[in-house]
């Protein structure tokens, strides 16, 4: 067991060290023994927003990846990212692939409904954004610390993650990597 | 820490282990402790950590009538221990309390239930009634009443935070601490978890930023200190965002302890919930095999 862990600490710390980002995978060959695990279905709660039909939401979709963003409203480089996700978003019109933002404040008690949907807006959202009442999304794609960006297929799989802001063409070419991983995966 | 710095010290811990050093990694550490120590130095920290006898507590269940004490897990169960207050603003304390449960689901599904506990003190008790309390479990998605569910709810504010800032050497503020007001929850109780992480200035690289902004909301300084540690970059400045109603002054620092039968502190995980719950389990289980 605890042999296990530090090799696997090797491997994943090799790939890890000089950036944010992290290659979840080497390519198909891997897939037997390093295949990400899978995550159970999370229910969380879609706000009404531009782009975001209210109520309840599971993660994962089960038809097609989503792309999970963790923020909070009072978090700065979450809100310097949004632009360039909006615009990454944007690119992926018409893929199946749906967006998802995600907060763990505490909507509608401490933070009222209408600054997140506010701070979403103004920062060129248009797509889900929903809360995290009980942070149970958040601890299973390990959404803390914000900003965190994760490619997750429909089984819950994370291919892609991202932890801080990042370019539009840092988050297109990574969410397009995640993504065709996970597709290379649902093809074998 | 964040977790760069924690993963390279894991990699160099494997590579250790790679060149045929096995042994020396794998070899317990402190006395009465399973874990070897853990690979940064928290032993200057104020709350107890790798190889501290776990300090001795004895506080009521909110959810049964009964006082729990340290005493009661030895040569029992492990434990896994964290300081919370449910009007936590930036939503980090459910997370806390998240990677509680998800080591007590991890329990639960592969069968030592019965050999770990897990212990939550408010240090709120004066606005965290158990009915309060009641809310924030069904919230998070635990029966509190559980055989190794423990929420402790101290009797007063004032013992909750002698109990958790002196005998847990656990760094909490909360700004009406004398004078609470029950009815506003937004004028009520910001943390700042950076004057906790100053306590660990060791484990992290947060400190280049720490000047000017303490009493600032700190969500937004924990997420954007680890962002930056990640990007490298450096903006030197936070601003408290308009959008949140009341930034106050307050501090709370997140920590989870590991505590392994026999009262000794097997790991301390400071800034806890930018680590992932996995590695939480990991040690977990690894203490409970004993």
């Amino acid at each position: 067991m605890r042999r296990r862990e530090l090799v696997a600490g090797l491997l994943g710390g090799g790939l890890l060290v000089g950036g944010g980002a992290v290659a979840l995978t080497d390519g198909p060959s891997l897939f037997d023994d390093d295949l990400p695990e899978s995550n159970d279905p999370i229910e969380i709660e879609a706000i009404e927003a531009r782009g975001s039909e209210p109520g309840p939401l599971t993660v994962p979709h089960d038809e097609e990846a989503t792309v999970l963003s963790f923020f909070a409203t009072t978090c700065e480089s979450c809100g310097e990212k949004m632009p360039h996700l909006a615009e990454a978003a944007s690119t992926f019109e018409g893929d199946p692939v749906q967006f998802v933002s995600v907060t763990t404040e505490p909507v509608g008690d401490n933070v009222p409904e209408s600054a997140v949907v506010e701070w979403f807006e103004d920062r060129g959202g248009d797509w889900t954004v929903a809360h995290d009442d009980g942070s149970e999304l958040s601890v299973a794609y390990d959404g803390i610390p914000y900003p965190k960006l994760a490619v997750v297929d429909t089984e819950g799989r994370v291919w892609w993650e991202h932890t801080g802001t990042a370019t539009t063409d840092e988050l297109v070419d990574g969410i397009e990597g995640g993504l065709a991983d996970a597709a290379e995966l649902d093809d074998a | 820490m964040d977790r760069r710095t924690y993963v390279q010290a894991a990699s160099a811990a494997g590579l250790a282990s790679v060149a045929g050093c096995l042994g020396g990694v794998l070899q317990s550490g402190a006395d009465g402790t399973v874990l070897a120590p853990p690979e940064q130095d928290l032993s200057e920290s104020s709350h107890p950590t790798y190889g501290d006898e776990l300090p001795s507590f004895s506080v009521p269940d909110a959810f049964a009538d009964e006082m729990v004490t340290d005493e009661q897990f030895r040569g029992e169960q492990a434990m896994l221990m964290t300081f919370f207050f449910t009007s936590c603003p930036a939503g980090l304390c459910p997370a806390l309390l998240q990677m509680l449960n998800a080591a007590a689901e991890d329990a639960q599904a592969e069968g030592y239930e019965d050999d770990a506990a897990f212990v939550a003190i408010t240090f709120d008790p004066d606005y965290d009634t158990p009915e309060v309390l009641e809310t924030e479990a069904d919230n998070i998605g635990f029966d509190p009443t559980a055989d190794n569910w423990h929420v402790l709810r101290p009797e007063d504010n004032d013992v909750a935070y002698e109990l958790v800032t002196e005998d847990f050497g656990v760094p909490i503020h909360l700004e009406d601490h004398d004078d609470h007001d029950h009815g506003d929850e937004d004028g009520h109780d910001d943390h700042d978890n950076h004057d906790g992480h100053d306590e660990e200035a060791d484990t992290n690289d947060h400190d280049g930023h720490d000047d000017g902004h303490a009493s600032e909301e700190d969500d937004e300084h924990e997420a954007h200190d680890d962002a930056d540690e990640h990007e490298a970059h450096d903006d030197g400045e936070h601003e408290a965002d308009g959008d949140d109603p009341e930034p106050t002054d307050g501090t709370h620092f997140y920590v989870i302890l590991l505590v392994n039968e026999d009262g000794v502190v097997e790991r301390s995980y400071p800034g806890a919930t930018d680590r992932s719950a996995s590695e939480v389990i990991e040690d977990l289980r690894t203490v409970v095999e004993g």
